[in-house]
């Protein structure tokens, strides 16, 4: 008998460590019912604490799954109805995000994708643990409980959205006539393995680098779709040296390949660059998840699945 | 034997009352007592051995430095200039200044560098790089450690006072030092050892400023010069002396046998010096609880006889020479002329196993 308790207390106790506990019921939850019995709606609470409800339904639709990139418009409200902000279809592109990869914030949306289809509109409700209780400039209202309603247009594979970058980038090249040599001289477009283009428009001389070398380049960084982000003059590194950290593995193949007062332009996927970088909802509070330390500083500057073009200059 | 004894203490007795009607008038001379001059001499200097717990801190201010954090290392350097992009500071500005890898200050999370995987809450984001002007945003390191110390010293008492000098040495183990600002920005500075040693030379002054029963309580300052063991380079390091104030609390078990117990304290600072021209000032305090044995070598010797355990100093005719020396009965840590049960408060019968019972026999 007392065998046959202690075994029960024990798995009693192994039970209670389980990591798959829902989370508890806050005074967020109180409110969050609240608002779905005024809906007279049902919603499913999610075992994180998220609370969803289908506003369009399509049961045909390709699930959102870990790892798929999904496109989507939102419309982002504290529960009494006051939009926050919003990205309709009226406003143009969707936006773009890897759903399962901690490349979504507020972390709440990245969970609540996982339940959607293709074609769908969610109503997601946001305890502010999984909302913006991090956000400490005050943008947001930190204790606000916030509803997400968002309609996913397309759900593809990042393989799919590469390849549609290397149509991209082919139609650039051609667009720009790259490989016409009198025009653009003095080689013609190698698109390399990796995806990478490489085009030479000033020949070198020298060695290319090796490890240890101090490097200088000049640069200017645009989308291939338009619009300049970065340009540098004289920035100096160590080859090799990894500090602060590596480059981008785009750039720094084609770097590799470069002699000194050497002319490129080195066009790079976004499997080559930033990949999915970061979705912020709303765009407008990057800067201050920054400033706390929640995403990297290149989110503000590079949105997901970006084709870059580095127009760059050996000069060391 | 018997009658050996006897004669002794005839002979003590004797001794007494000459010391009584034989006043102003050293009996030494008179009745030419031996007693070996240099005995007497050294009988005025006390050996102390002490051995115990320190607790040191480490704690410095950079100041005049930029100070430098990224994933992998920490340095200073002179905020003389305004750093370039790249810099080459020094690491271990605690003891031994190293110059560091030529690093880039750059942001690491800035285009063109790479993509962080789940970038979201990613830890690595908490431990960016960090350049701080100390002379604008005030920051230091501190930490506290362990040791030893053991300590040898002598010192020649006259009076209350005392005078003298020592050595300690003592084995400190280092632990990492904490930031006075800027916690969770800056890391812990991580010293490049374990454990290192001090030696220190110093001068003593104290005065017995107050007894109770056989308790003396001396005041003591030691003032000298300390070293540090070979993990701190010399070269790059000034210091002055150091200073330890304690209060020494002495059980005196004989006139020639003490167990001391003494707290104390210790103030010394050592600066380093940067090759570009910054210094940085280490204020190295420690607080110091010793405890130990301390003697005065007796003037006079055991008496050759192994039976005699006379309780007072007594005469004793060498059967050799036939000169009268001085000798003592008692070993060193038991009183040498005590009062009725001091030597022996407390009978062998009702120790140890008896020490419970009322009548053990």
């Amino acid at each position: 008998m007392y065998k046959c308790c202690s075994l029960l207390l024990l798995l009693l106790l192994i039970g209670s460590c389980s990591k798959d506990d829902p989370a508890p019921v806050t005074q967020a939850d109180t409110e969050i019912r609240s608002y779905i019995d005024s809906l007279g709606i049902s919603a499913v609470r999610d075992e994180s604490g998220i609370y969803y409800y289908a506003i369009d339904s399509n049961p045909g639709g390709v699930p959102v799954s870990p790892g798929t990139v999904v496109s989507f418009y939102y419309r982002l409200s504290d529960l009494n109805g006051g939009t926050l902000a919003s990205v309709q279809r009226s406003d143009g592109d969707s936006l773009l995000a890897k759903q399962g990869a901690s490349a979504i914030y507020p972390v709440g949306l990245d969970i609540g994708l996982s339940f959607m289809r293709s074609g769908e509109t969610f109503g997601i409700i946001l305890p502010p643990s999984l909302g913006y209780e991090q956000l400490t400039s005050g943008a947001i209202d930190p204790d606000l409980v916030t509803l997400l309603e968002v309609e996913v247009v397309g759900v593809v594979s990042e393989a799919e959205v590469f390849n549609q970058e290397l149509t991209e980038m082919s139609d650039y090249v051609s667009d720009q006539n790259l490989n016409d040599l009198v025009a653009n001289p003095v080689d013609p477009v190698e698109f390399t393995t990796s995806g990478v283009a490489y085009k030479r428009k000033r020949e070198g001389s020298g060695l290319s680098p090796i490890n240890g070398d101090s490097i200088v380049l000049n640069y200017d960084a645009s989308f291939i779709s338009g619009g300049s982000f970065d340009s540098r003059s004289d920035f100096t590194f160590v080859w090799g040296a990894d500090i602060p950290r590596p480059f981008i593995p785009g750039l720094e193949f084609g770097v590799s390949r470069m002699l000194t007062g050497e002319n490129a332009l080195i066009i790079i996927p976004s499997s080559q660059g930033y990949r999915e970088s970061a979705q912020v909802i709303p765009a407008s509070i990057i800067g201050d998840l920054i400033d706390d330390s929640i995403i990297p500083d290149y989110v503000s500057t590079i949105p997901p699945y970006r084709t870059l073009i580095f127009d760059v200059t050996r000069v060391d | 034997m018997i009658t050996g004894l006897k004669r002794y203490g005839v002979l003590c007795v004797l001794c007494i009352l000459f010391v009584q009607n034989v006043s102003g008038q050293s009996i030494y001379e008179k009745y030419d007592i031996y007693r070996s001059p240099f005995r007497v001499f050294i009988n005025k200097f006390s050996f102390t051995l002490t051995t115990g717990y320190s607790r040191n801190t480490y704690a410095h201010d950079l100041s005049g430095v930029f100070f430098y954090q990224d994933p992998v290392s920490q340095f200073v350097f002179s905020n003389g200039e305004n750093p370039g992009p790249t810099i080459t500071g020094f690491t271990d500005w605690l003891n031994n200044p190293q110059p560091g890898v030529e690093t880039s200050i750059e942001n690491p999370f800035l285009v063109p560098f790479d993509y962080l995987a789940n970038p979201v809450n990613n830890p690595l984001l908490g431990n960016q790089t960090l350049l701080v002007d100390t002379d604008s945003i005030p920051l230091g390191f501190r930490g506290v450690s362990g040791g030893i110390p053991v300590s040898l010293n002598l010192h020649y008492n006259f009076l209350d006072f005392r005078i003298g000098g020592g050595f300690t040495w003592e084995r400190q183990f280092v632990r990492e030092l904490e930031p006075t600002s800027l916690q969770g920005q800056v890391r812990n500075y991580q010293p490049n050892f374990k454990s290192t040693s001090y030696t220190r030379f110093y001068g003593l002054v104290g005065y017995r400023f107050y007894q109770f029963w056989t308790y003396d309580f001396v005041a003591e300052l030691m003032v000298g010069k300390f070293g540090q063991g070979k993990q701190f380079d010399g070269s790059a390091i000034s210091k002055g002396l150091f200073t330890n104030f304690g209060i020494s609390i002495e059980n005196n078990w004989s006139e020639y046998f003490r167990v001391i117990i003494k707290p104390s304290i210790d103030f010394k600072k050592h600066t380093i010096n940067l090759p570009d021209g910054a210094t940085i000032s280490h204020r190295t305090p420690s607080f110091f609880i010793q405890v130990g044995l301390s003697i005065n070598i007796p003037e006079i010797p055991r008496s050759p006889m192994k039976s005699d355990h006379v309780q007072l100093k007594h005469i004793y005719t060498d059967p050799k020479t036939g000169k009268l020396k001085e000798v003592r009965g008692q070993p060193l840590w038991k009183r040498q002329n005590p009062k009725v049960g001091e030597n022996h408060r407390r009978l062998w019968r009702y120790k140890w196993k008896n020490r419970k019972k009322l009548n053990p026999y």
